[in-house]
């Protein structure tokens, strides 16, 4: 599924973006726990690029179950969503967020889903809509919507984006915005679940039958089959520089 | 359906709002002869370092996901691509600053390897062509910066090697999250607030550039035990100054993970 389309409507909540960051980043991204270690990790919401958006229910599985649960979003202009869950285990990641509304991306669904287990990963939208346009329950990895901007460019909706990491594991995120604004591009990920691949599995995206659809604008990487080659090299502590450069003190 | 001029005017002042409201670094974005469609000029592709914007490159495709460690030494200046058999976005100098140039492997796949980059903006990532000049190696430290707690852990090869309480940036210049790697290891020539300095590959995203450089965060020691557990720096974290010792021994691209 690739298809291009004017949204004018979109342009309009790059100004709201900011303030709804700001609100966004009040009670819920305090509850931003560390996310900094282990394999199998999910999140429900989080975004990057000139607005800096918090991460919610992010959990990181380290030796124990976690799970983390956000009732509902503090209101704000740019997205609402309900019941953002997201869980770690030791062996797979979920997470779920239920009547999220991106307003100025027309983009609606009653549940997005995205579970990882043992590097495979899969994604439900239900009844998921984007610019009037139903969105397919289980879509195949890495398909792509572009939504056209105008002059500003193209916005991209990737669903079921499917990433592996050079260490095997596997980040699959239900459904990722990227919207270019004033030059740069603003992403928005919406329920993401990473984990990793035990001995003896097969690594691949989780539906392997089924053709891929057109890439997004910006392609995800591909699978890593061999570790690098690093020969077991550790690499040495260095030997500090004597040089200034001045830094953000 | 066609955009109205109402749409375009309201495009143009949500851009401009953005860059007004200080959210979004307006730093001069270096135009690259080869960033166009068409020819690509590669001598006179940006050097990807802490001081340079490079255009057209991949963001990190999971800036939460945790490194595996490996690293990769930049012996030779090396073409960076924004996707394997892609275009040339960059020039991955053998040196940064004034140092050897280390940087993190996030993904590989047959005779490429993608890494992370010192440049802006932050996340940014490039592919490299297997090449002997590139030596993998790997490094057993992570770092974790948790601002909400105010604590740094460094772990060596799983095992916890220090974990301090530290000091990071306001909510007006906050330290930028997500996973960047230590660029450097500086020593100053006239050290004021501490002996070493590491420079990492991430930007404030409120300053384009500060006390005459380009925004890099850094890890750095602090004098003043006060300031540890509170929101005071420019996008620094401030560490004691026991700490040092610790970071010292750290390989250059090892990972480093702000949440």
């Amino acid at each position: 599924m690739s298809k291009t389309r004017p949204l004018a409507r979109v342009i309009a909540g790059a100004a709201g973006l900011a303030c709804a960051g700001a609100m966004l980043a009040g009670p819920a991204g305090a509850a931003v726990p560390a996310h900094t270690h282990g394999h199998n990790a999910a999140t429900a919401l989080s975004g990057s690029g000139p607005i800096a958006l918090p991460t919610i229910s992010a959990v990181t599985f380290a030796g124990k179950t976690a799970d983390r649960s956000l009732l509902q979003l503090p209101a704000n202009d740019l997205v609402s969503a309900k019941a953002l869950h997201s869980t770690a285990k030791s062996a797979s990641a979920r997470s779920a967020v239920a009547d999220i509304l991106v307003k100025k991306l027309d983009l609606s669904a009653h549940a997005v889903v995205a579970k990882c287990v043992n590097g495979k990963g899969t994604v439900d939208l239900v009844s998921a809509v984007a610019h009037g346009e139903k969105l397919a329950v289980s879509p195949n990895p890495n398909s792509g919507v572009k939504v056209g901007l105008g002059t500003l460019g193209t916005a991209t909706l990737t669903l079921n984006k499917q990433v592996r990491a050079a260490d095997g594991s596997l980040t699959v995120t239900a459904i990722e915005a990227q919207v270019p604004i004033a030059g740069k591009t603003q992403t928005i990920s919406i329920s993401k679940a990473t984990c990793a691949k035990h001995e003896g599995s097969k690594p691949g995206p989780s539906e392997p039958g089924k053709p891929t659809k057109p890439a997004p604008t910006e392609e995800p990487s591909q699978p890593a089959p061999q570790p690098p080659s690093n020969n077991g090299n550790q690499a040495p502590a260095p030997k500090p520089i004597n040089h200034d450069l001045p830094v953000t003190g | 359906m066609t955009r109205s001029a109402t749409g375009a005017a309201a495009v143009v002042v949500a851009a401009v709002a953005l860059l007004a409201s200080g959210c979004g670094s307006d730093d001069a974005q270096k135009a690259s002869p080869g960033s166009g469609p068409g020819a690509v000029d590669t001598a006179h592709l940006p050097q990807a370092t802490t001081y340079g914007t490079v255009k057209g490159a991949p963001a990190d495709p999971a800036p939460n996901a945790a490194q595996n460690g490996t690293v990769l030494h930049v012996t030779k200046d090396a073409m960076v691509y924004d996707k394997p058999d892609g275009k040339p976005i960059a020039t991955l100098p053998a040196q940064q600053l004034k140092g050897p140039t280390w940087v993190p492997v996030i993904a590989q796949q047959s005779g490429w390897r993608q890494v992370l980059l010192p440049s802006r903006p932050n996340g940014t990532s490039g592919w490299l062509k297997d090449d002997p000049s590139l030596k993998a190696a790997a490094s057993s430290y992570r770092i974790s910066v948790d601002l909400a707690k105010h604590k740094v852990t460094v772990t060596n090869g799983g095992r916890t090697a220090g974990t301090w309480k530290v000091a990071v940036g306001t909510k007006k210049n906050p330290t930028p999250t997500g996973r960047t790697f230590v660029l450097a290891a500086l020593s100053p020539t006239h050290p004021t607030y501490s002996k070493l300095i590491f420079p990492l590959g991430a930007h404030s995203n409120s300053l384009d550039k500060f006390g005459g450089g380009p925004g890099t965060v850094a890890l750095h020691g602090w004098p003043d035990s006060s300031i540890f557990g509170h929101d005071v720096s420019h996008g620094c974290v401030r560490l004691p100054q026991k700490a040092l010792s610790v970071l010292a021994r750290i390989p250059l691209g090892s990972p480093v993970q702000i949440s």
